[in-house]
């Protein structure tokens, strides 16, 4: 059940699915960031390949991208982070650098993550990504955000011309 | 005249012979018409002397055609005498035949000169075939000067057919007077006119047509029904008006003529219309036709309803066409929602007394239909058909009447046949009883359900099954043969229980005097009483008891009698099978047989003593623990074992850990301890254990049987402060307690603080209770997830905290509770071990799970 006490509207406008796909990466992206107040957000392109199948090493590729710092242009498709994103169906946190998925943090300047994984039965599937300079930055409220993100997109209708 | 002498002379023979054969014919001929003619003359003339009011019964002996061939004769005496002869000689009936069989316009003159009244019918149809006799017909109305001729003919017709088409263009100048007759008050006149004019297509004509619909008679309302003259343009009215015919009339010709009508010309536009009265219903059905499918239906949707009467009507024509047949004969035993329905159908059928679908038992094996035939046959149905259902069930291979859904079929129609069936379909399930004795489950179910009346057919299978020591339902053996007429039973139980015959084994014995106590009749106590050491020890105290209900005084007085005889085996039973309520009556019997010589009537008394009585008397007893004789002790020690306070328990441990005792001895003691209510039984119990030697093994499965929550809880405490060898075996104890065991032990995992707590956590964990709630994590019912869920929390243990971890991402919100619960206390000291211990976990996912849980959790809490 989505809350209702998030800004739903706000979100539904930016993350309908038009366009190009990198464009409605990007929108995703800007309004993530903003919401979560995150020094960094990315979405990485799914591969053909099955992601959660360890032994099949294929890369996420960075799509888009709202803040200044670096990110890498790809991500493992067998990264811990990612299988337990794929596996729990959930958003995963790294609130410090000594948590446990320390691949979620995007550069060394980041202290704090949180991803989510845009599932695979949406119009748009890929790996959403947000980062922060501070640890500790990502609350319950930043994952019932990303959840949120993660049931409209599911949800959404089919664009036309922006698959993939 | 020589010549003509010549001639004759030289003629053959034969010429003479013909001649003189034509001479005699025509000489014969002569004399009978003249004998004819004289009898006639002779019976006409007898007629003509009687009184006119007489003549009418005058009989003539010649045949009615004899005196038609003398027409002349009898026209010519009918004027002399006056009288109108060819009526009075019924000549008339001989002319309508001939009439009808070859009209003739000489026969209707004939006719219509002598008996106007009754050939003017059969003139007129004859009239109708052609022209020249119905101007015969014309001339003779023309002279007869009647007012009404049309209303003549119409009461001549007296509602007989004729072809209206015919008459139509004939009568074309009697026209008017047709349509006056139309309002005629005879039914015979409307119908004559409505029969003609039903050819007519004028105005007038149709209007009389279409009112004939609503005529006050029903040979009416049934000649429109049946020939109304359908056009295009009128088909749609005709349809409505038999229609209403069929649905409102209330004479049953009319509507059957009606519906034939419909079905000949009308067919394409029956149906039958949604809303109806409880009568048109009932009409409508009484006419259903079952070759058509809309009717079909309409039937089975009045079977499916609640109104008998419509119900009876619909299973009449449903069993007239065969679709009660069909249906009975196609039900799909495995199709539950269809087989339901279809048995719902047939029982409202034969509800109604519809049942002959019945009979197409005798033509199948289906097992559909053997299950709704053994249904309707409880309650309806002729019963020979139970006999046929059991032939067909008793066919089933050995494996099908053991397994489903064969197997309940089996059973249902035993059911059947003990509820309702006659002499030889209970001589058939006498006869698959005997054949599957071992069916333990068959036997058990359907012995009760014997029907008493008819005893007489199986009363000797049963003493059979009675004589069979190995026989496994000998209880519901016993309270069948209980129930029926004594009669019967008690002949052949007092040989049994009286018998020397070797064949009469002792075991047979016993069941038939357990059986006489049953049956509970006054005059056997004797018997019973006397007849005590057949049964076991606590065979008899059960049937003592059950005697002392039934017989009160005179069990108390018929035993104390028996307790001075000399027999020691008749003493003991009757001591040791004494009720209680009759022991203080008894006491200085029973306190003087501690010390009896026969070691059989001591170790009764023990005990009965030690079982049921009071302190002093259980210390009376006491020395009969070390009594001399084996046998004695044994008893005595398993009393006390069982029934004696812990106060006695010294006295028995003395037992357990002498040396000089016997093992059989100890082992009484050990399983007296099993029964004993005692918690402190449990101590005597492991102190044998930690002892170990002879008695172990069996003080271990003493242990096993002690089940209750108080023995358990008390073996926890031992468990606890145990050393390690004996701890291991007492938890292997508990172990082998299986879901019993579980169960007490699980009331201790929701007491945080009970001191108790940690060593059933352990033990629950040994018994694999945590690994079996890990597996119902993954139940697709919540409920038993959440159950699940909150055993694995109270447990706390790695073990268990492994499995919950991964329910983190339960849909279901009470589960994923117990998971945060159970971080929260991850985070605490006492958690702390077990965090790392699943951080580190070999298996990635629990670690990838929990990383992944306390991250999100920690966040929350932010």
């Amino acid at each position: 059940m989505i809350p209702t006490s998030l800004p739903l509207e706000q979100l539904l406008t930016h993350i309908k699915p038009s366009g190009t796909l990198e464009h409605w990466a990007q929108a995703v992206c800007n309004i993530t960031s903003l919401l979560s107040e995150s020094s960094l957000t990315t979405f990485y392109r799914l591969p053909k390949t099955q992601i959660n199948r360890g032994k099949k090493v294929s890369y996420l590729y960075l799509l888009a991208q709202t803040g200044h710092t670096t990110a890498p242009e790809r991500v493992p498709s067998n990264a811990e982070f990612l299988q337990a994103a794929v596996g729990c169906e959930g958003a995963v946190l790294q609130n410090s650098p000594g948590g446990p998925f320390p691949q979620l943090l995007m550069n060394p300047d980041m202290q704090s993550g949180i991803a989510i994984v845009l599932s695979k039965k949406a119009p748009y599937q890929g790996l959403l990504i947000a980062n922060y300079t501070a640890a500790y930055h990502y609350t319950g409220r930043t994952i019932e955000l990303f959840e949120q993100i993660r049931t409209l997109v599911k949800h959404s209708p089919q664009a036309s011309g922006g698959k993939k | 005249m020589n010549t003509y002498l010549e001639i004759l002379s030289s003629s053959p023979m034969w010429i003479y012979i013909s001649a003189l054969a034509l001479i005699s014919a025509v000489a014969i001929l002569i004399s009978r018409y003249a004998y004819l003619r004289k009898k006639i003359k002779q019976e006409v003339a007898a007629c003509a002397e009687n009184h006119p009011s007489m003549q009418a019964g005058c009989s003539f002996s010649l045949p009615s055609k004899t005196l038609s061939a003398h027409f002349r004769l009898i026209k010519k005496l009918s004027r002399r005498y006056g009288v109108n002869l060819p009526v009075l000689m019924h000549l008339d009936d001989y002319w309508i035949q001939q009439l009808s069989a070859r009209p003739r316009s000489a026969l209707m003159q004939k006719l219509l000169q002598y008996s106007p009244d009754k050939a003017l019918f059969p003139c007129f149809q004859a009239a109708l075939g052609s022209s020249k006799r119905f101007e015969v017909l014309k001339d003779w109305i023309d002279k007869s000067g009647e007012f009404m001729v049309m209303g003549t003919i119409a009461d001549s017709c007296a509602g007989r057919i004729f072809d209206g088409q015919k008459a139509l263009p004939l009568i074309e100048p009697w026209k008017d007077e047709l349509y006056e007759m139309t309002g005629d008050q005879r039914w015979t006149s409307r119908w004559f006119a409505l029969r003609i004019l039903l050819f007519d297509t004028g105005e007038r004509s149709q209007k009389a047509i279409w009112a004939a619909f609503d005529d006050p008679s029903l040979q009416i309302r049934g000649m429109i029904a049946h020939s109304f003259q359908k056009t295009d343009a009128t088909e749609g009215r005709l349809y409505e008006q038999l229609q209403d015919l069929l649905l409102n009339d209330p004479v049953y010709e009319v509507r059957s003529t009606a519906r034939q009508r419909i079905e000949a010309d009308l067919i394409d536009r029956y149906a039958v219309p949604s809303s109806l009265s409880h009568t048109q219903k009932l009409h409508l059905t009484e006419l259903l036709n079952p070759e058509i499918q809309q009717d079909r239906e309409y039937a089975f949707s009045l079977l499916d309803g609640k109104d008998d009467e419509l119900m009876l009507e619909a299973a009449r024509v449903l069993n007239r066409s065969g679709s009660l047949r069909r249906l009975f004969l196609q039900a799909f035993h495995e199709d539950h929602p269809s087989l339901k329905r279809s048995r719902h159908l047939l029982a409202n059928a034969a509800r109604v007394h519809c049942s002959d679908f019945l009979s197409a038992l005798e033509e199948s094996s289906n097992p559909g239909t053997l299950q709704i035939a053994a249904d309707l046959l409880r309650s309806y149905g002729d019963r020979t058909h139970i006999t046929t259902l059991l032939q067909r069930i008793r066919s089933f291979g050995d494996e099908q009447k053991q397994r489903e859904p064969l197997r309940s079929i089996y059973l249902s129609a035993m059911e059947t046949a003990c509820l309702r069936g006659d002499d030889s379909s209970l001589a058939l399930l006498r006869d698959e009883l005997s054949s599957r004795k071992s069916d333990v489950q068959l036997h058990g179910h359907i012995l009760p359900m014997l029907p008493a009346a008819h005893a007489h057919v199986y009363i000797n299978t049963l003493f059979s099954f009675l004589y069979d020591s190995s026989y496994p339902n000998k209880q519901t053996l016993r309270s069948t043969l209980a129930r029926l007429e004594p009669e019967l039973t008690l002949p052949t139980l007092f040989d049994l229980i009286k018998s020397n015959r070797p064949e009469v084994s002792a075991s047979t014995q016993e069941q038939a005097l357990r059986l006489l106590c049953e049956i509970g009749i006054p005059y056997t106590l004797q018997h019973v009483l006397e007849h005590l050491p057949l049964m076991e020890i606590e065979q008899a105290s059960r049937y003592a008891e059950l005697l002392a209900q039934h017989f009160g005084e005179s069990f108390q007085k018929r035993t104390i009698e028996l307790l001075k005889t000399k027999d020691a085996r008749l003493r003991s039973r009757l001591i040791s099978a004494l009720p209680q309520k009759y022991h203080p009556a008894l006491k200085a019997q029973l306190l003087e047989a501690v010390q009896d010589a026969a070691p059989e009537v001591r170790s009764a008394c023990a005990w009965t003593l030690v079982s049921t009585g009071d302190e002093e008397e259980r210390r009376r007893c006491l020395p009969l623990i070390h009594d001399p004789v084996e046998s004695v002790r044994i008893s005595s020690a398993r009393a006390f074992a069982i029934h004696a306070g812990a106060e006695y328990f010294d006295e028995l441990k003395k037992v357990l850990e002498s040396k000089n005792e016997m093992v059989p001895v100890q082992n009484s003691v050990i399983e007296g301890l099993i029964q004993s209510p005692y918690e402190e039984s449990v101590d005597l119990l492991v102190r044998q254990i930690q002892r170990g030697g002879d008695l172990q093994a069996a003080a271990l499965q003493a242990l096993r049987e002690k089940h209750s929550h108080k023995m358990i809880s008390r073996l926890l405490e031992h468990i606890q402060t145990a050393e390690s060898e004996t701890r291991n075996r007492l938890l292997s104890a508990v172990r082998s307690m299986g879901d019993s065991a579980e169960s007490v032990l699980e009331t201790y995992l929701f007491e945080a603080t009970h001191p108790l707590r940690s060593i059933a956590v352990e033990a629950l964990e040994s018994i694999g209770a945590v690994d079996a709630q890990i597996r119902h994590l993954t139940n697709r019912d919540p409920s038993v997830r959440r159950e699940a869920a909150a055993f694995l929390f109270h447990a706390g243990t790695l073990s268990a905290y492994r499995g919950l971890v991964q329910a983190a991402r339960d849909p279901d919100e009470e589960v994923r509770a117990y998971v945060v619960r159970a971080l929260d206390a991850l985070d605490s000291d006492r958690g702390r071990t077990i965090l790392e211990e699943l951080k580190k976990d070999p298996q990635r996912k629990i670690r990838t799970y929990t990383n992944w849980a306390l991250e999100r959790h920690q966040a929350r809490r932010l």
